[in-house]
């Protein structure tokens, strides 16, 4: 142990102290949930390169006091005096026991917590963090790139003291830099991705580094149970506490390679790494990963505009060729960061809503709510002029009526060029147009006729009106539909609406049964005429029929009576008594047969009530 | 192939990307760069391309997006007291464009659009009230589009907004004001409702009573004409019964040459007639041919 030893643990832990401190100031720049778990990393990293740094100075303590003893023993000329020399008479040796024997453990159980704190905690709070400041994102990726070249570079270095004899305690605090220059990497990686249009990589990549914190509090809390049970053989090198296994792997990619050609072996039966083909990766790996990037960069140069998309080119910011745009295809372009494109779907038909944006449902009916409704008013040349709405007594103001609108606006972008660069945010700006001409047309359209028949010329007027406008804004955008689908009276008065139509339905059901009423009235009325003019004509017919066969009755009678007239004559007696038996047959009569007596005769003529008037048993009025 | 070249041209190259990041700014078309030294301004790049600059925090540039940008007054409607007493809610957009970059990024905090955005909206919301409480609600809401002052009241808060931002100096140039959205105060609204409702229950009114005068004037006339129909039937037959009659007449002359017989058939007729009902007899035996039953006379016949 020597005192570059102690000057490398020195520089290790205010390295990452100033890194931690950086990245800490990063973060809150630009508000990167990935900075912000990069700094709780490089946190973990000051707090182990301390504890190494201070297990370093006992050591050297140690071997100087040691040192000193054994300069002290030549001196003397006898070692008796000191071999039973009680445990004080070595300080810093007993310094460094109790060291590790308590502190190490306890700050290494303080360091698990707060690696387990830093998995959990941040999990959920980093999603409510407010989005990333792109427009600081240039400044922080160079100073988080220059902090990892650093952090990268006196990493190395350390990590190669590290592997000579005796001074192996800088290793812990090596690998936590390795780690922090990765991280440094992944917070740059992250903030390109949301200059990308990729905004949840930032998130992405700090719950990475977050599982990493937790997967490094299992393995810290895994080793101080274990070192429990650790078997002690004297003089055999112990591994540190604090020292985190996978802080070492992710810190140095290199020797997951070593694990893999390990495990090859072990898999394979033969030395799978002694193969020229792994020796030529093991060697060419950097340069492999040097030409990979320049492939990314070279892949940079060049863009692919999808079919019904425009792009805008532009080098150092400045529109290339005639206006910087370019349509569907490949083409060639300066590399990032020098070129950039910004696509747009200019053949896409785009859509935006005015009012109510309606909830996906079968059936849209106007009583029931089917989206967050947005009213607009809409004059009403209504029945009564005078109509109040909120005027005060002794003003006059013109009904107004409201409705609930869903509005499509379908649109085109015509040119590009001027769409981009004339206004900042051209939908925003269309969708207020949109809005401003349907609140206009609507405050003196007529209710009724919106709802009705004139619904296709409102929205054709609505059209132009947008079109001209957007022009006047001078948008690029060409407007292909206004749809009025979706245009209903509010929900709480949509139900009177309808009782309307069921009205109209009631007056024309009334109607027709007035009409069925008429057709039955008439028909019925002109048969029983008919039949009142057809009995008419049998009457006549009969009479007439009867009289003639009467009179010639009457004529052969009259043969037959001038044989035996008078009412002495047989005609008449025979026709009498035909008469008299044919037609008294069923009456009753009485026969006086005497003439010559003075009895009184009565004769009860009244009818005789039926027999069962009078027995029947009727039933009493209680019984069913 | 050793370490540390591979090393060496991994450093170099990341040097010379953050060197460029820290020392190369891009100005884009759309936009202006105002370059501070050590907080001053030092240039103002309005010509896009790229510029050269000395790393943070000697010098800091700041982009400033010269499109015309566009905002929303206030992030909900308005309640404003108009001419005639009415009230409504109403909410403007406006447009806006960077002209005085220097000023602009003085005034605003380093150039800050947001902060901008908010003493602007000061002074539109100002301006949009005071043009507004000069108009009636006719001039915002009316069936006669002639009678509406939508475009005028617009460029009047523009115009005002104009004079208030130039004054000031805010190094900005307001484009237009453009009305979004008009409104009614919640407790209007429903006033609004009950007279909708009114207005539709007029409607069904009508409709019901134009039922029932359509059906009655049907019923009616169907009525009328069925008893028109019978009433002509009646008529009709009344006439040929006459005809009948007249036409029976002819065969009494037939009767008249026999008038006994007539007679004699005529009563015969009406005897019958009277002993079609229940009729009881009271006989003594004088009565034809009952005096066949004298036990202590001879038959008439006999006689």
């Amino acid at each position: 142990m020597d005192q570059n030893t102690k000057r490398t643990g020195l520089m290790n832990w205010v390295v990452l102290l100033g890194a931690a401190i950086g990245m800490w100031l990063i973060s809150s720049y630009i508000n990167s949930a990935a900075a912000v778990m990069g700094t709780i990393l490089t946190g973990f990293g000051l707090l182990v390169a301390l504890l190494s740094y201070f297990h370093i100075g006992l050591l050297e303590r140690e071997q100087f006091e040691k040192m000193e003893l054994e300069e002290l023993s030549k001196s003397r000329g006898s070692e008796s005096l000191f071999v039973t020399a009680a445990a004080d008479t070595f300080p810093a040796k007993r310094s460094r026991e109790q060291f590790e024997r308590f502190f190490i453990p306890t700050c290494t159980a303080l360091l698990c917590l707060l690696q387990a704190a830093a998995a959990y905690w941040p999990w959920k709070k980093l999603a409510a963090m407010p989005p990333l400041i792109t427009d600081r994102a240039k400044l922080a990726m160079s100073l988080l790139g220059l902090m990892g070249l650093i952090l990268f570079l006196l990493g190395k270095y350390s990590s190669g003291l590290a592997r000579l004899k005796g001074l192996r305690l800088l290793r812990p605090g090596a690998a936590y830099m390795q780690l922090s220059a990765y991280a440094c990497v992944a917070v740059i990686g992250a903030i390109a991705a949301v200059l990308g249009g990729v905004p949840k990589v930032d998130l992405i990549v700090a719950r990475v580094l977050c599982v990493v914190s937790g997967l490094a509090a299992v393995e810290t809390l895994l080793a101080l149970v274990l070192e429990g049970y650790r078997v002690r053989v004297q003089g055999r090198e112990t591994r540190l506490l604090y020292e985190s296994r996978l802080v070492g792997l992710l810190g140095q990619p290199e020797a997951i390679i070593t694990t893999a050609a390990h495990a090859l072996d072990y898999q394979f039966g033969f030395k799978v790494s002694d193969t020229w083909f792994y020796r030529f990766l093991e060697k060419a790996l950097g340069w492999l990963v040097l030409v990979q990037l320049g492939i990314l960069v070279l892949s940079t140069c060049f863009v692919i505009i999808e079919p019904g998309d425009q792009a805008l080119l532009e080098c150092f910011g400045k529109p290339m060729g005639e206006n910087g745009v370019i349509g569907p295809g490949l083409h060639l372009k300066p590399p990032w960061p020098i070129g950039r494109t910004i696509p747009y779907h200019t053949e896409r038909v785009q859509t935006f809503l005015v009012g109510a944006d309606p909830e996906p449902t079968q059936t849209i009916a106007w009583t029931v709510a089917h989206a967050k409704e947005e009213n607009f008013l809409v004059a009403s040349r209504g029945l009564n002029t005078e109509a109040q709405t909120n005027q005060q007594p002794g003003s006059k103001s013109p009904p107004v009526s409201l409705v609930s609108v869903s509005i499509p606006v379908q649109y085109q972008i015509t040119n590009l060029a001027v769409w981009a660069y004339t206004n900042e945010d051209p939908v925003t700006l269309l969708t207020n147009i949109a809005e401003r001409e349907v609140i206009q047309y609507l405050a003196s359209a007529d209710f009724d006729d919106l709802m009705s028949r004139g619904r296709g010329a409102a929205a054709e007027a609505l059209r132009q009106s947008i079109q001209r406008q957007a022009d006047v804004m001078n948008l690029g955008a060409r407007i292909i539909l206004v749809g009025l689908e979706d245009i209903h009276p509010p929900t709480k008065v949509a139900e009177v609406f309808e009782k309307v139509v069921g009205a109209s339905e009631t007056r024309e059901a009334r109607i027709l049964q007035a009409l069925a009423h008429q057709i039955s009235t008439n028909a019925w009325a002109k048969g029983q005429s008919n039949k009142i003019v057809m009995t008419a004509e049998a009457d006549r017919y009969g009479a007439i029929t009867n009289a003639t066969a009467r009179a010639l009755l009457f004529s052969n009678q009259a043969l037959a009576y001038s044989a035996a007239p008078g009412p002495q004559g047989v005609y008449e007696q025979q026709a009498f008594l035909a008469a008299l038996m044919e037609n008294s047959a069923d009456d009753r009569k009485y026969i006086l047969g005497t003439t010559n007596s003075s009895n009184i005769l009565i004769f009860n003529l009244e009818d005789k009530i039926r027999p069962e008037l009078l027995t029947d048993k009727l039933p009493s009025p209680n019984s069913k | 192939m050793k370490r540390t070249p591979l090393t060496l041209a991994v450093a170099i190259v990341l040097l010379v990307i953050f060197g460029l990041m820290l020392f190369v700014y891009q100005v884009r078309l759309s936009e202006v760069a105002v370059v501070t030294f050590f907080g001053k301004i030092a240039q103002v790049k309005t010509t896009p391309g790229p510029g050269l600059r000395l790393p943070y925090p000697i010098e800091q540039v700041y982009d400033l997006d010269q499109r015309i940008q566009n905002f929303e007054v206030g992030d909900k409607f308005e309640e404003i007291k108009l001419a005639d007493q009415n009230i409504i809610l109403l909410s403007v957009y406006v447009g806006y464009q960077i002209s005085d970059p220097t000023n602009f990024f003085l005034q605003w905090n380093y150039g800050s659009i947001a902060t901008a955005e908010r003493s602007l909206g000061d002074v539109v919301r100002s301006c949009k009230n005071e043009v507004a409480g000069r108009h009636d609600f006719a001039d915002f809401i009316s069936a006669d589009p002639r009678q509406m002052k939508f475009t005028q009241i617009e460029h009047e808060i523009l115009a005002e907004v104009q004079k208030r931002v130039n004054e000031k100096h805010f190094g900005v140039d307001i484009k237009f004001v453009q009305i979004q959205k008009i409104g009614l105060p919640e407790s209007v609204t429903q006033n609004v409702f009950d007279r909708m409702t009114s207005d539709r229950q007029f409607y069904i009114a009508k409709i019901q009573s134009d039922g029932e005068f359509q059906s009655n004037n049907i019923r009616s006339v169907a009525d009328s004409t069925a008893s028109k129909l019978l009433s002509d039937a009646d008529a009709q037959a009344l006439t040929i019964r006459g005809e009948g009659e007249a036409q029976m007449m002819a065969s009494l002359a037939v009767l008249q040459q026999n008038p006994s017989l007539a007679t004699f058939n005529m009563q015969i007729a009406a005897m019958e007639q009277f002993l079609q009902k229940k009729t009881t007899l009271v006989l003594d035996l004088s009565t034809s041919p009952l005096q066949w039953l004298k036990m202590d006379e001879p038959a008439k016949t006999d006689k």
